[in-house]
């Protein structure tokens, strides 16, 4: 029947969007100062024998951490992404709607003018992350009686935003300019380079659980798209179900860039790409989000350490690609979909 | 079946729209709500849906009471038609249609090909199956209002609840959407409708609900309750009520509002 036409098409699209991820994983491994032949990289997973005495360094030491945190970072941006979407109803929001991102800038920006480790900087981006998320739920509880709660929660998140982006431009502001001013530039910036793989072990799990919990609930979040009241009249608890995502996505936010710094428009265009491939229905969008997100992410780390000999901040190139990418996946969508 | 709504005060907050509202419906009944804008209407619809909470008395359904029946049990007995409106994504009238099975399914779980014969069923039913593939976004206003009613259908409620549902349709959709109505409540669902349409009412041959001065003004079978005073009263125009069509055997009342 057509439905199961749809649904197989569904499946071809995320088959070929996984076989592009595992590809970009493969030549990730390849590319860097030191290159390295893609057959003998494969040589070395399948067999474990080398014949270049850098091989498993590169592969294990410097090259697969670097490669897992891209992967992790781009999937869960792309995913917290097309949650908010699905959730705000507006193609046009980014999983820093509700202040993540700004208030896990002032944590880190805050951790360095107090000369707080690496470990300090990760624990107080997550921690402020979830602060402003917490806070913008809160003024959005308080403001609410009566109005739109989607309206008041996208304006708590510009208030929370822009609070604490005043409050990381004041951290800047008395940082002293030798040393801690660059760092919390660079830090905003959005980077891998100092990627290891402890890190990577500690935020591996928390992100595999809050995508796996985003996965289960993604064909309820296209009910939510109904509104409000249409929802509760299908047998959703709208309020329930609006605050596990958003804790999920923001929760999951907040651990990525905890250990990247701030990464801009993945979690924007991403899903746009996504639903551009496979459509709107979550349950097929929220994976494909998942592959494309993270085979995106690595292609710019890709770039970001390959293209000059000095690393060029994630960020930057995220911004560069994304702004005209976004407008060239706007301009095809509006021929095709809307 | 029965949905019973016993002397309630509804509104918002603190503040009374409707004041001492009593009414009952039952499956295989259509009740036209009639009213002018504003007068409440909506008011009634959401406490019904136990969207608003009641002021004061209850809304009951076969005698327990709904705010004590958790959403997902009260979807599977009562659905909720709204007026058409945008969708902020393209997705497919089937996938609009597979919406309505949410409250068969448990919380993780994604609808089976049992649903979806289901969705095929009320796609034909109200014939509109060769839409199936098309994007909910881009149909005229009538084809969304027979999706949504789909939707409806696709929940397997008892009752089912329409606001307005002709009010952005052509002439020959509302008349179909009328005649759907009809055929619905031939298969005994319990139908409540609000109209701006005194004429739909004697269509449905329904029972009609007034609302008006802030509360259930007048209600019973459309023939006695709809007379030119009553229209007088609530619309403030003078209005013919004639039968019509007794020759052919069509007998049926129409409202001719006089024009100056």
């Amino acid at each position: 029947m057509v439905q199961d036409k749809k649904i197989a098409r569904e499946g071809w699209v995320l088959l070929a969007l996984f076989l592009g991820l595992l590809s970009v994983i493969l030549v990730s491994f390849s590319i860097g100062r030191y290159s390295l032949p893609v057959p003998d990289i494969l040589h070395y997973i399948f067999t474990g024998k080398y014949n270049d005495n850098n091989l498993p360094i590169l592969i294990n030491d410097i090259r697969l951490p670097r490669i897992l945190a891209a992967v992790i970072a781009g999937r869960g941006l792309s995913v917290a992404g097309a949650a908010y979407q699905g959730l705000f109803r507006n193609p046009m929001v980014s999983p820093d709607i509700l202040g993540v991102s700004q208030g896990a800038g002032f944590g880190a920006a805050l951790a360095i003018l107090l000369s707080f480790g690496f470990a300090g900087i990760q624990l107080m981006a997550f921690v402020f992350g979830l602060v402003s998320v917490f806070l913008a739920l809160s003024f959005t509880k308080i403001m609410r009686r009566g109005r739109d709660p989607i309206l008041m929660l996208v304006l708590s998140g510009m208030i929370v935003g822009s609070l604490f982006n005043a409050l990381i431009s004041l951290a800047k502001f008395v940082a002293d300019s030798e040393y801690k001013l660059p760092d919390i530039t660079f830090w905003l910036m959005g980077s891998l380079s100092s990627i290891t793989i402890d890190r990577v072990k500690f935020v591996f799990p928390i992100v595999i659980i809050l995508l796996l919990l985003m996965y289960m609930l993604s064909w309820r979040l296209n009910i939510l798209s109904f509104g409000e009241e249409e929802a509760q009249s299908l047998g959703i608890n709208t309020g329930r179900l609006r605050v596990t995502i958003i804790a999920c996505a923001s929760l999951l936010t907040a651990t990525i860039v905890s250990i990247t710094g701030l990464i801009g428009w993945v979690g924007l265009i991403i899903p746009h790409a996504a639903r551009f491939l496979i459509g709107p229905n979550h349950r097929a969008l929220i994976p494909a989000s998942f592959l494309l997100g993270a085979a995106f992410l690595l292609l710019v780390d890709d770039l970001a350490r390959s293209v000059s000999s000095l690393e060029i901040p994630l960020g930057i190139i995220t911004s560069i690609i994304g702004a005209p990418l976004f407008f060239v996946i706007l301009i095809v969508s509006s021929k095709k979909t809307w | 079946m029965q949905i019973e709504i016993a002397h309630a005060n509804l509104g918002y907050g603190k503040r009374v729209i409707l004041h001492d509202v009593s009414l009952t419906a039952e499956t295989g009944q259509t009740i036209c709500l009639l009213g002018k804008n504003g007068a409440g209407k909506t008011t009634l619809f959401k406490s019904l849906l136990g969207i608003l909470p009641v002021i004061a008395g209850k809304v009951q359904l076969d005698g327990s009471d709904i705010s004590k029946l958790g959403r997902v049990e009260f979807a599977r007995l009562v659905a909720y038609v709204p007026q058409a409106r945008m969708l902020p994504f393209p997705f497919s009238v089937r996938e609009v249609v597979l919406f309505g099975r949410t409250p068969h399914l448990s919380p993780f779980s994604v609808p089976g090909k049992e649903d979806k014969r289901i969705v095929e069923e009320c796609l034909e039913m109200l014939h509109i199956a060769h839409l199936g593939n098309r994007t909910f976004t881009r149909l005229s206003g009538g084809e969304q209002q027979m999706v949504i009613i789909a939707r409806a259908l696709a929940q397997q409620p008892a009752f089912i609840i329409m606001d307005e549902p002709t009010s952005s349709l052509d002439f020959g959709n509302q008349t179909q959407v009328i005649s759907k109505v009809n055929e619905l409540k031939n298969q005994s669902l319990g139908i409540i409708m609000a109209t701006h349409s005194p004429d739909q009412v004697f269509m449905c041959d329904a029972d009609v609900a007034i609302v008006h001065h802030g509360k259930l003004w007048k209600q019973g079978y459309c023939n006695e309750v709809i007379t030119e005073e009553v229209l007088r009263e609530v619309y403030s125009v003078d209005v013919t009520i004639s039968d019509v069509g007794r020759d052919s055997g069509q007998s049926r009342r129409i409202c001719v509002p006089n024009i100056r």
